[in-house]
């Protein structure tokens, strides 16, 4: 859950979201953020975590919550990818 | 060419006798210009009338039937249904933005012969290939996916939501095209109010945010069927982010969705009968109460007593003094 808090303070600077309205809000609908600004904040989140994020990494994603399931999966990957290489 | 393309080709050229004959008979809760005129007929400013009644079912059945027959056509023979039958206007505009080295959105109103424009527009355009598009399922409808096949685009479908405005971003940044229709209104959740045939219309900000992020040319498109088999698409003049680069964005993002709409407006009003948003128009709109009367003063004595009071904002503002002496 590191992460969603991470995502959840990025968000509340980028958008200039109070984090309680992040923290309570369910979707991104609820919290106020339209997909554009969303792309803002995925520019954020792929400098922030040093990852690339495909179009189709976000199918599905309807909140912040699962956006960070999202960065979770591919730090894991990126993680495993790195270490492959070193084996 | 086929028989069947022969008879699509016959039929077209009958389709003004064919729809002044349905003019009598047809019920007038299942024709579609004249469900348009019903829902119009309260607005000010909008077309009306049995004239364009039948010119718009005339639009809907040509739109029909070019797409039927162009599907009937083989590659060599959609490329020359594309040299001979279709005919530009106001390509010379839009020739340096397409040969040119940034992105280009293509933005089109909901016309039925838009999917051929698109092509039609590909096909003028040197080099381009590939038109990404805004579509609500995974893929296109099998008939348009066939027609860009044809016609040599090769098209890439964005979902809607976050997938398809990333995936889209994506696109512009490696100096593609974009396609977006941005007179849809089904689910918009972030919108503009622009001027619009008189009233106050709800857009979404989507395509002049797209074009002032990747500073992408808006090239507005239109595809109207003729009146003889073929298509006529007209290319407005493209519009220029850089132009409202000084602007902070939300003020930019207006200004230029005015701007597109303003060119929509325009080509419209010139045939209104091929536009496909009518009937849902006055629902997506907003009366505009008309202006104070010409003689009303009221704002131009308050500016008087203030500059009166106030003798500096003549010095600060000189123009001023030419309105309130």
């Amino acid at each position: 859950m590191d992460t969603l808090v991470t995502i959840q303070r990025l968000t509340s600077e980028r958008l200039d979201i109070p984090t309680e309205t992040l923290m309570r809000a369910r979707t991104f609908d609820e919290a106020g953020i339209d997909s554009l600004a969303t792309l803002d904040l995925i520019t954020t989140i792929e400098a922030r975590f040093s990852i690339s994020i495909a179009p189709e990494d976000l199918e599905g994603v309807a909140s912040l919550r699962d956006l960070a399931t999202v960065v979770d999966r591919l730090t894991t990957r990126k993680t495993h990818a790195y270490e492959e290489a070193l084996a | 060419m086929g028989i069947r393309a022969t008879v699509i080709a016959k039929a077209y050229a009958a389709v003004d006798i064919a729809v002044a004959g349905a003019m009598p008979f047809a019920q007038k809760r299942f024709h579609q210009g004249w469900r348009a005129c019903r829902a119009l007929s309260g607005l000010r400013d909008a077309p009306s009338g049995p004239y364009f009644a039948r010119a718009l079912l005339a639009s809907r059945w040509r739109c029909a039937l070019l797409l039927r027959y162009a599907l009937q056509l083989t590659r060599p023979q959609l490329r020359t249904f594309l040299d001979d039958r279709v005919t530009y206007e106001g390509a010379a505009y839009a020739q340096h933005v397409f040969s040119g080295s940034r992105p280009v959105i293509l933005a089109a109103p909901h016309y039925g012969a838009a999917p051929i424009g698109f092509v039609a527009a590909v096909h003028r355009m040197s080099g381009r290939r590939t038109l990404n598009l805004f579509h609500d399922t995974r893929h296109l409808a099998p008939q348009i996916a066939l027609l860009f096949d044809r016609g040599g685009v090769d098209a890439t479908t964005l979902l809607d939501g976050l997938p398809g405005v990333l995936a889209a971003s994506r696109a512009l940044a490696r100096n593609e095209s974009l396609v977006m229709m941005p007179d849809a209104f089904d689910d918009i959740t972030q919108t503009l109010a622009l001027p619009f045939f008189g009233r106050m219309l709800r857009v979404a900000p989507g395509t002049a945010f797209f074009a002032l992020r990747a500073s992408a040319w808006v090239v507005p498109v239109f595809a109207a069927p003729g009146r003889q088999l073929g298509v006529h698409v007209t290319i407005g003049r493209p519009i220029d982010p850089l132009r409202f680069a000084g602007l902070d964005e939300p003020q930019a993002i207006f200004l230029l969705s005015r701007a597109l709409f303003t060119s929509f407006e325009r080509e419209i009003r010139r045939a209104p009968e091929h536009w496909y948003n009518w009937e849902g128009f006055p629902s997506v709109s907003t009366p505009v109460d008309p202006p104070g009367r010409l003689d009303d003063d009221a704002p131009l004595r308050l500016l008087r007593d203030k500059c009166e009071t106030s003798p500096h904002l003549l010095q600060d503002v000189p123009e001023l003094e030419m309105l309130v002496r």
